[in-house]
């Protein structure tokens, strides 16, 4: 039984195929590693799933439910969200608010309500406001919680992320390249808290570049080049195969010739 | 905790400003123009809940509006038509005003919400520009001729007959502009209130945490042009007479130069802007023939020098002064 | 003194033609002949559009700022040429390029004082900004000028062309003249001058083309007075229809709707834009009701916005063929 299945997917733009004819599935309470060299199109893979651009074949299904072609907002009330690479926080709201936001999928009071203060809605932003602090606590930032988001150092940012998507309770959450931009004890702590998330029983798909970190992290992992699947197997094996080597080592001779 | 605190601190606010309110008629009674001043404030007020509703939607929800005037004209016609063509209750031509205007807006918000920046604002506008057209072409508008309104007659009471020298009318406008105020301030501190800013900062990250940017667009469109429309059916009443130029694109543009002079994404600062340039041109009768000129003037130098609008720069300078100076 | 010259805008064609006559065929002829009519004056109206929607896309182009300022440019410009005429008494040629060059200078002036502090700040601020500069110029002018329309005399007087049953009056074929002028020399200077290829480059990749030498903030400059430059011509090809310190706010309005159809920022869709608004315009003005000559233009630009916010003419940016 799987929590994430998809199907067959392929995705063009314009001409360009950015996916091809993937398929894999995430089951529950798993960390699915998810590497592959630059521009092989990772990160327009988590755009799909999560609804932000529509796919042009295949097939989703999130929990045994279709989800291909619904709403983001749709697929993150059934429990899958996700983070972004280049880090997306609301401007003009602090950390703990930025988690209150998180519980916005599990809260129900409307512009009536809250225009004029019902007693329910009352209660209700009163546990937004404690699961908010509960979530802060869980990842680090309790004593950031009135810290205005954008003054936030870069690690933290990330973190606080993690944070907002960890308070939707999710069953699965995509991370996209959670630790760039990190140094070596934070990478430490991420990894930690990777571990804390999953014995909270949510399963993780991460797009990461730190092969350390995937390879420490991940059940399985699965590999893209230019839009296909070429390999997914547990890390030992991955380390091991022949074309996930060429696809890599293609980078890094692109890398010298520049 | 702090969040608890804040909040009372936010209904002191709240309170000590409805009390102003209350009182200063008694201050004004006692000047010879005090009549005069107590008319001003009077638009004062009915700008502000027009500007209050607009600043939900463009400081809070980051949605430009350059039309609004449209829903300020059907709240004033609709008064208008109701109480002077069908001869019926005032309440009820507050009720049209209020559901009208809903459903205008219900079915505009879904295509015109789509667009984004500059866009969407020449769609607005060309939205409130279609509208001032209708205004002053359709025969029951009374056309570019205008129409004249009955004077609000509530509970038995005239509410701005003149020799009440408009003091009921002013306590009828700003005790609706105080609870509209009320439940603006309630909305931007909630669930609600979050998510508004949440598109406003980032649509995608909004979206794919959960929030229903459509809904959320759509159902705050609707709720500023109920403000617009209640604010055009108290000034229907309150001038008794309406003719198309009071509704077209120098209205729309005066209500968002309000909102941006006072503050756009702070409730008080649309009550600020408002009553501010609600103000202005009777001052600026003194310079009679420049006052387009030193409007625009304010308009230009406010934006350069304060950006976030009144309100954010007196906030900044009060924290500067609480804090004390800065140690480097 | 001058005599004022029937409105130019606002009554079009149904002024001159009366609708519905009581002969069956000189109903059918009128028709044809009217709409011919329409058509004259649609294209006449198109070039001043054309123009000034090529002022707003000039702008856009490189600071991605919509000009609301755009109309009054053209007031400017007709008030200026008609001060140069009539008080510093030069002739129509000289007052007419004085005015230009007036009206670029200060388009110059208005970004290098309001534009540049405010190149980081939100679409709000910007959009308010240069509404509050047309507000500003409406207020100067008023002070200085008064509330009355402002002349010069017709470029060319005389009786009006015909052209087979429409009546062209001769300003028509100046404004048209100078319009495609304008045009023509734009385009020109985009071609073969090195300013114009790097304006071209700025409008594509403002960080490319700092980092291959170009002043970024020259283009920029450039670009205001030469949207500025554009509104003038038009405002000077219209001075004889008078103009005031309010004119030009229909006119930026309708420049703007243009330059929507015609797909903002893009040279040939405001020009084309232009010429497809004026025609649409008049022939509804005139076959449904002259008094919603205005809403039909938005009526257009709603319709275009909402359906191909990419303007007529070009295909989706995202379809790449």
């Amino acid at each position: 039984m799987s929590l994430l299945e998809v199907k067959n997917l392929g995705k063009d733009f314009g001409g360009v195929h950015a996916i091809q004819n993937l398929s894999f599935t995430v089951k529950p309470m798993s960390i699915k590693g998810f590497i592959g060299p630059n521009g092989a199109g990772k990160t327009t893979v988590y755009n799909v799933i999560s609804g932000i651009i529509p796919s042009s074949s295949g097939e989703i299904t999130f929990g045994g439910k279709r989800i291909t072609g619904q709403s983001p907002y749709r697929i993150a009330e059934m429990g899958l969200v996700r983070t972004f690479q280049n880090i997306q926080l609301f401007h003009t709201m602090t950390v703990l608010e930025h988690v209150m936001m998180g519980r916005h999928v599990r809260s129900h009071s409307g512009f009536l309500a809250s225009a004029l203060r019902f007693p329910g809605m009352r209660a209700e932003e009163k546990k937004i406001r404690e699961q908010a602090m509960e979530t802060l606590a869980f990842v680090g930032l309790k004593d950031k919680a009135h810290t205005a988001a954008v003054n936030l150092p870069f690690g933290h940012q990330r973190l606080l992320e993690i944070a907002r998507a960890l308070a939707t309770d999710p069953r699965l959450m995509l991370l996209d390249e959670p630790a760039a931009g990190l140094n070596t004890k934070e990478t430490g702590q991420l990894a930690e808290l990777i571990f804390q998330i999953r014995k909270r029983g949510i399963a993780m798909m991460v797009v990461e570049h730190d092969m350390e970190l995937v390879m420490e992290i991940s059940d399985e992992i699965l590999v893209l080049e230019y839009g296909q699947k070429i390999a997914e197997d547990v890390p030992r094996n991955i380390q091991a195969n022949p074309k996930v080597i060429a696809a890599y080592l293609g980078e890094m001779e692109d890398l010298e010739a520049c | 905790m702090i969040g608890r605190i804040l909040e009372k601190i936010e209904r002191i606010h709240f309170l000590l400003f409805a009390l102003l309110i209350l009182a200063l008629p008694l201050v004004l009674g006692r000047f010879d123009a005090g009549d005069y001043y107590i008319s001003v404030l009077v638009l004062a007020g009915i700008n502000s809940i027009v500007v209050v509703g607009l600043n939900l939607l463009m400081g809070y929800a980051g949605q430009i509006s350059l039309g609004h005037a449209a829903f300020f004209g059907v709240g004033a016609y609709s008064s208008a038509i109701v109480t002077t063509n069908f001869g019926l209750s005032p309440l009820l031509g507050f009720a049209l005003s209020i559901g009208l205007n809903a459903v205008i807006a219900y079915f505009l918000a879904e295509p015109i919400l789509k667009l984004k920046g500059h866009y969407l604002a020449m769609a607005t506008l060309g939205m409130g520009m279609i509208f001032s057209a209708l205004f002053s072409n359709l025969p029951i508008t009374g056309g570019s001729e205008g129409i004249s309104v009955a004077k609000l007659h509530l509970l038995g009471y005239v509410m701005n007959s003149r020799d009440l020298k408009e003091i009921n009318y002013y306590y009828f406008t700003w005790i609706v502009t105080l609870v509209l105020v009320y439940l603006a301030l309630n909305l931007v501190d909630s669930r609600v209130g979050r998510a508004l800013r949440a598109i406003h900062s980032s649509e995608v990250a909004a979206h794919s945490i959960g929030v229903n940017i459509a809904h959320y667009k759509t159902q705050v469109f609707v709720l500023s042009a109920i403000y617009a429309g209640i604010g055009g059916s108290i000034f229907a009443h309150y001038s008794t007479f309406l003719c198309p130029p009071d509704f077209g694109l120098n209205y729309s543009i005066r209500l968002v130069t309000m909102g941006v002079i006072g503050g756009m994404s702070s409730i008080w600062g649309g009550l600020l802007g408002a009553s501010i340039l609600s103000m202005l041109p009777q001052f600026l009768d003194i310079f009679a023939e420049c006052d387009i000129l030193i409007y625009g003037l304010v308009l230009i130098l406010a934006i350069i020098f304060m950006p976030q609008g009144i309100s954010k720069a007196i906030g900044g300078c009060w924290k500067k002064i609480r804090q004390g100076p800065v140690i480097r | 003194m001058l005599k004022k010259p029937p409105s130019f805008f606002g009554k079009g064609g149904g002024g001159i033609f009366q609708i519905g006559s009581s002969n069956e065929s000189s109903k059918l002829m009128n028709f044809a002949d009217q709409l011919l009519q329409y058509l004259v004056n649609g294209i006449t109206n198109g070039g001043i559009y054309a123009l000034i929607a090529l002022g707003f896309t000039i702008i856009y182009k490189s600071t991605d700022i919509i000009n609301f300022a755009q109309g009054e440019f053209v007031m400017l410009g007709a008030v200026f040429m008609s001060t140069f005429y009539q008080h510093a008494h030069m002739n129509l040629a000289v007052s007419f390029g004085l005015a230009v060059l007036t009206v670029a200078i200060i388009g110059i002036l208005m970004e290098v004082l309001m534009i540049r502090p405010l190149q980081e700040s939100s679409v709000v601020t910007q959009i308010m900004a240069t509404i509050g500069a047309s507000i500003f110029f409406r207020g100067t002018v008023m002070v200085i000028w008064g509330r009355h329309d402002q002349f010069v005399p017709f470029f060319s007087p005389g009786e009006p062309y015909r052209f087979f049953s429409a009546i062209l009056d001769r300003q028509y074929v100046w404004i048209l003249a100078l319009a495609l002028l304008a045009m023509g020399g734009l385009h020109l200077f985009y071609e073969k001058t090195l300013y114009g290829k790097a304006m071209t480059a700025c409008a594509a990749n403002k960080k490319a083309s700092s980092l291959v030498g170009i002043n970024v903030q020259t283009m920029v400059v450039l670009s205001f007075g030469f949207s500025a430059a554009l509104g003038a011509i038009a405002g000077g090809a219209l001075a004889p229809f008078g103009m005031k310190y309010d004119t030009g706010v229909t006119y930026g309005l309708k420049g703007f709707c243009a330059a929507i159809v015609g797909g903002l920022g893009n040279n040939v869709g405001a020009i084309v834009g232009g010429f497809v608004l004026g025609v649409v315009e008049e022939l509804g003005a005139g076959l449904i009701s002259s008094s919603y000559k205005n809403a039909i233009s938005f009526c257009i630009l709603l319709a275009v916005l909402l359906m191909r916010p990419q303007g007529i003419l070009f295909i989706r940016s995202g379809e790449r063929v």
